[in-house]
């Protein structure tokens, strides 16, 4: 057997120092695979170092993938002091490549690569019997080819390097085009690894040092194969793309021949960089698994050019000429200057790879979103959808960003005084420019639907989320706005603590105005509400009369952002009504807001919306009270400007209501404080609206003299607020009459 | 899919077991000895993690249970393991079953006999008359005659006999991924007043298959090399080579000398001709498995013979093999464990990693542990 030498000198196997070595000893004495041979020392630059030659026995089978034997011969060398694994190596000049080697010049042993984790972390567990144990099992399952987990990824085809290409997809796929890609040179402040960036030469970006040219070409299936050491040089290179299928001749002086003919042509000392796309197979003829990609720098480019023959000079101090009819024979003996290094490849995130790292599914039809309100909340939730690749995103608003915004806003100082959809539209691009913000309208919501282009961005869209914590933009984006988008109002409550989402059914059959109305009522019925709408105190940061705003949290901004970001993707077709408390400790509730099918009731200009959770309430309190009649106010609220009449719900009689088989008299005891209570508890919003009251079975819900009367007085009394009166009849079988009357 | 073949350190006797991917158990031979029973030992206590893997598999019983022959270090203490049909006094307690019994015909034939090779002979007797739960090696005529001497025709029996040069009825590659071959005994042992034993003993040979890979496994129980002389002949003269192909060698009668060849030798047995032939179709990372006490460094009178085992390593050597394995010696003489063999796509693999450490702790007792002996 030929074998390579352990360094050092032969010393007893009772001489050695460290400890780690000498458990190894201790544990070669008892182990029943594993045999020492001899122990070496030598001094090293970090100090001395001790080499066990061990004979280990794997677990053989009969036959076996790669050429492990029994015994296999290792070196275990640790170093004094040292703080990382020990170094192992094959001292069998044969023993073959396999996966999971490091690399290793070729007169070297082979040195094993053993774990996974940090070193730090398997220290902890540690014992020489656990790693002569460890050894064996390495060799038994590499025999096999199964130390290679079947869920691991794919090993690369090359060892990798410590310089670094980031380069965007689309040098790939626009490698036809005429655009210019070239490098910008980060070096890394270990002065030892560099980091090229490749972005499109533009006018105006063609910087003094040097550059290198980017191309980027695709190769064969690749199967698993034991990895390479890298090609150091250009005939290597050639070679090794050989094997994927690529001509590196021809696509050099493809790329020669652009790059000479375009104005500014390249410097003699500038370098090229190759990017090789290899798709991955487990085994030949199985589906490609995922996409490899390698890098090489070669230059100087003028070496490179002469050789391919696309350029030529008349000697080596006059510029270099593109040589036309076919240019000269490629002279490959020319290309040994050429200098050779392997760069890690790796492409900036693209929209897909950002959804996959985020658990979505991959890239389907993503959804047109239109974003109406950039504030603190708004600014955030775009921020994660539009990071995670969810939604081509259109941003609406119309204010600029003040300085007391930075304090909560996605957005910083640099950006303040723009306007806030710009600024995020100029961060987007340079942050996710996979994502980029597709057009921004710094106009409020209702103005730019009166422009013709944002018109269409509404129409267009998927979904209209809006952010604006204002009612009347929520509702003007429910019913005026034409568009079948889904709309979706997010907002905080005034402490901040509490995140809503009010989703629309994706059929739109419950809009976001009737929503609306069912949160307000969901306030006044659940418990768990009754602070919900409380009033914050503003804090005032100009002298304007609006220039107030509200003390909140910055992470409760985050919280509810994030929240509500997760409600919004994983949304599915039903209508969404949540309230999200977050308490002081950490912890977050979710209350569900019943939600209800709505009932819209035409009556001359005007329009009454009611649910089913008004009507069942007043269809209960009815036969609760059946043979007499009962009924008491209606509480709710006008939309002036779109004539609409919200029915929040119906209260029960007070008191001292007179009620018979054949008519009710409301009375009035506890009906003002319980008015201002509601009013309060909805954080204004809702109030007294008109009255109901109850038919007996048989009578129907048409209104008699009587009712027509109260409708009357009803209508007078509202008059003098601007609104109408409204009348609403319960019947039996669940018939609702409802009555509008203008004065 | 994986088979998997057990070899039991109980000293110098023998108890193997092969244990079939798709749950069926087969026992070749059973030696516990009382002494084993105390945990110093170095001999598995065999009674007891045969009930623990039948157990631990949810078995109450094995699907064969092989006696290859009468021999006390083949049957030892079995008649207080095993459920036994023919009497009650086998059937107390808590005993492990035998779906079917293979023996050769002389375990019905043999004349003689006392103590617990008396009690299988009536076992198997039982079996053979009941006309179910038995299959009986070779058909020598006294076999007829004993039948109907006890009023039953060969014809009505036929069944369940099986001679050499046949496969076993029952196992199938396609079904089980085995077959059996049967190589011993010969109906002419078993002629006679006279039955030699070891002659008349059961020599089988599997071969497993998963994938597209056949693993071969020969178990040549106690044989002598006269009888593998035999075999080597009449297995050649067929055309019968590959059922004498190994990757598995079950090393005859504890590594006597005397299943290689008549003179013992100083450093080495030399094998007779045929015999040198047998070993040398071990296949390439073959295993040979010895069912005894370790090795010795001295001469001995007694098995092991450390010539004969030079001369198996040798051959394994030689036909580039894997290992020559003593039951007492694996993994450590001190405490030997159980020997385990996996049969996969791969073939025939020696498990080590699982033999050593905490992996092999719970495969067996620990040591003592208590109080006792203190005042």
């Amino acid at each position: 057997m030929d074998w390579f030498d352990a360094p050092g000198e032969r010393i007893s196997a009772d001489a050695v120092e460290i400890e780690q070595t000498r458990e190894v000893v201790q544990a070669l004495a008892t182990y029943p695979f594993a045999k020492l041979v001899e122990v070496r020392t030598h001094t090293t630059e970090i100090g001395e170092t001790e080499t066990l030659v061990i004979d280990v026995e794997p677990e053989l089978p009969q036959a076996t993938v790669f050429d492990i034997r029994s015994p296999e011969r290792l070196c275990v060398s640790y170093t004094e002091g040292e703080t990382r694994y020990p170094i192992v190596s094959a001292l069998r000049k044969d023993f073959p490549l396999v996966p999971h080697l490091f690399s290793t010049r070729v007169d070297e042993p082979r040195r094993l690569c053993l774990y996974e984790e940090p070193w730090i972390d398997v220290s902890l567990t540690w014992t020489g019997a656990g790693f002569l144990r460890y050894l064996v099992e390495w060799l038994s399952r590499t025999a096999i080819a199964e130390l290679h987990a079947s869920d691991q990824t794919l090993e690369p085809v090359l060892f990798e390097s410590t310089n670094t290409l980031l380069f965007s997809q689309e040098i790939l796929e626009d490698s036809a085009s005429e655009k210019v890609f070239v490098t910008e040179l980060i070096q890394n402040s270990d002065g030892i690894r560099s980091t090229y960036r490749l972005r499109e030469l533009k006018e105006g970006n063609n910087s003094s040092g040097r550059k290198y040219y980017g191309i980027a070409t695709r190769g064969f299936s690749v199967p698993q194969i034991p990895m390479k050491h890298p090609p150091r040089t250009f005939k290597e290179l050639r070679s090794l793309l050989g094997r994927f299928g690529i001509d590196l001749w021809q696509v050099l002086s493809v790329n020669l021949y652009r790059w000479y003919s375009a104005e500014t042509k390249p410097r003699n000392d500038d370098g090229i960089i190759i990017v090789i796309e290899l798709p991955r197979v487990r085994t030949p003829h199985a589906e490609i698994e995922s996409i490899q990609r390698l890098a090489f720098e070669l230059n100087p480019i003028r070496e490179i050019g002469i050789a391919s023959g696309v350029v030529g000079s008349a000697d080596s101090n006059s510029p270099l000429r593109l040589l036309f009819g076919g240019g000269a024979e490629v002279n490959e003996d020319l290309a040994t200057y050429v200098n050779v290094a392997q760069v890690r490849a790796i492409p900036y995130l693209d929209r897909n790879a950002a959804r996959e790292l985020n658990g979505l599914p991959l890239e389907e039809d993503v959804q047109k979103v239109v974003l109406v309100g950039v504030g603190a909340l708004g600014s955030q939730i775009h921020s994660n959808l539009s990071r995670m690749g969810w939604g081509k995103w259109t941003l609406v608003d119309s204010d600029n960003l003040d300085p007391h915004n930075v304090a909560r806003h996605r957005l910083g100082q640099e950006t303040v005084g723009i306007s806030k959809v710009l600024a995020t539209e100029l961060i987007a691009r340079v942050e996710t420019p996979y994502n980029p913000v597709e057009s921004a309208y710094c106009a409020d919501a209702q103005s730019v639907a009166s422009n013709g282009a944002g018109a269409l961005v509404y129409q267009n869209a998927d979904l209209i989320i809006d952010s604006s914590t204002s009612i009347a933009v929520a509702r003007f984006l429910a019913g005026i706005v034409e568009s079948n988008a889904r709309r979706v109002s997010v907002f905080l409550n005034p402490t901040g603590r509490d995140a809503v989402m009010l989703l629309e059914d994706r059929c739109r059959t419950l809009t976001l105005d009737a929503l609306e109305a069912q949160y307000y009522r969901a306030v006044l019925r659940d418990e768990e509400l009754v602070d919900h709408l409380e009033q914050n105190p503003g804090m005032r940061y100009g002298l304007g009369c609006r220039d107030i705003t509200t003390q909140l949290a910055h992470d409760d901004i985050a919280v509810a952002s994030g929240l509500l970001t997760r409600q919004l993707r994983t949304s599915e077709v039903n209508a969404v009504a949540a309230v999200w408390q977050s308490k002081d400790d950490g912890s977050v509730r979710r209350i569900d807001i019943p939600v209800y099918d709505v009932c819209l009731f035409e009556r001359g200009d005007w329009v009454v919306v009611v649910d089913h959770g008004t009507i069942e309430r007043a269809e209960m309190l009815r036969t609760q009270h059946l043979p007499k009649e009962t009924g008491g106010v209606l509480i709710g609220y006008f939309d002036m400007p779109r004539k609409r009449v919200y029915v929040v719900d119906c209260i029960q009689a007070p008191p001292d209501s007179v009620q018979t088989c054949e008519s009710f008299i409301r009375g009035y005891a506890g009906l003002r404080e319980q008015l201002v209570n509601i009013e309060k508890r909805c954080g204004g919003q809702v109030n007294y609206i008109g009255e109901w009251h109850s038919h007996p079975d048989g009578v129907g819900v048409g209104m008699s003299l009587d009712d027509g009367k109260l409708l009357g007085e009803i209508t007078e009394e509202m008059r003098l607020e601007g609104w109408p009166g409204v009348l609403m009849i319960i019947g039996c079988a669940s018939r609702v009459g409802l009555y509008v009357q203008v004065s | 899919m994986t088979h998997s073949i057990k070899f039991y350190p109980v000293g110098n006797g023998d108890c193997s077991q092969i244990i079939l991917s798709n749950g069926k158990r087969l026992l070749f031979d059973f030696c516990h000895r009382r002494k084993s029973e105390d945990v110093e030992d170095p001999r598995i206590d065999l009674h007891r993690i045969l009930s623990a893997e039948l157990s631990a598999a949810k078995k109450s019983g094995f699907d064969v249970v092989a006696l290859t022959h009468l021999d006390d270090d083949h049957i030892a203490n079995s008649t207080e393991f095993f459920y036994l049909e023919h009497a009650k006094k086998y059937q107390q307690g808590d005993r492990t079953t035998i779906d079917e019994l293979w023996v050769p015909a002389a375990t019905i034939l043999e004349k003689g006999l006392s103590g617990e090779a008396a009690i299988w002979r009536r076992e198997a007797r039982h079996r053979l008359i009941a006309g179910k739960g038995i299959r009986v090696f070779s058909k020598p005529s006294a076999l007829k005659d004993w039948l109907e001497s006890n009023g039953l025709s060969l014809s009505s029996r036929e069944h369940l006999i099986t001679d050499a040069g046949q496969l076993v009825p029952g196992f199938t590659l396609a079904d089980d991924g085995v077959e059996f071959f049967v190589h011993s005994p010969f109906a002419k042992h078993s002629e006679g007043e006279l039955v030699l034993r070891n002659e008349s003993a059961l020599i089988l040979h599997a071969t497993f298959m998963v994938s597209d890979t056949k693993t071969r496994y020969l178990l040549v129980g106690d044989s002598t090399w006269e009888i593998l002389e035999e075999i080597v002949d009449i297995t050649s003269v067929k055309g019968n080579e590959e059922r004498l192909y190994w990757d598995i060698y079950n090393v005859p009668h504890h590594c006597s000398y005397l299943a290689l060849g008549p003179e013992k030798g100083k450093t080495q047995t030399d094998p007779v001709e045929n015999v040198q032939w047998l070993l040398d179709q071990c296949q390439s990372g073959a295993i040979a498995v010895s069912s005894s006490e370790p090795i010795p460094k001295e001469d001995t009178i007694d098995p092991p013979h450390r010539q004969a085992a030079a001369t198996y390593e040798q051959a394994i050597q030689k036909n580039g093999g894997s290992k020559f394995v003593v039951t007492m010696e694996h993994p450590n003489e001190k405490k030997p464990k159980v020997l385990e063999v996996e049969i996969s796509r791969w073939g025939a693999k020696l498990l080590i990693l699982s033999s050593v450490g905490s992996a092999s702790m719970t495969k067996s007792r620990s040591t003592r542990a208590g109080s006792h002996g203190l005042v």
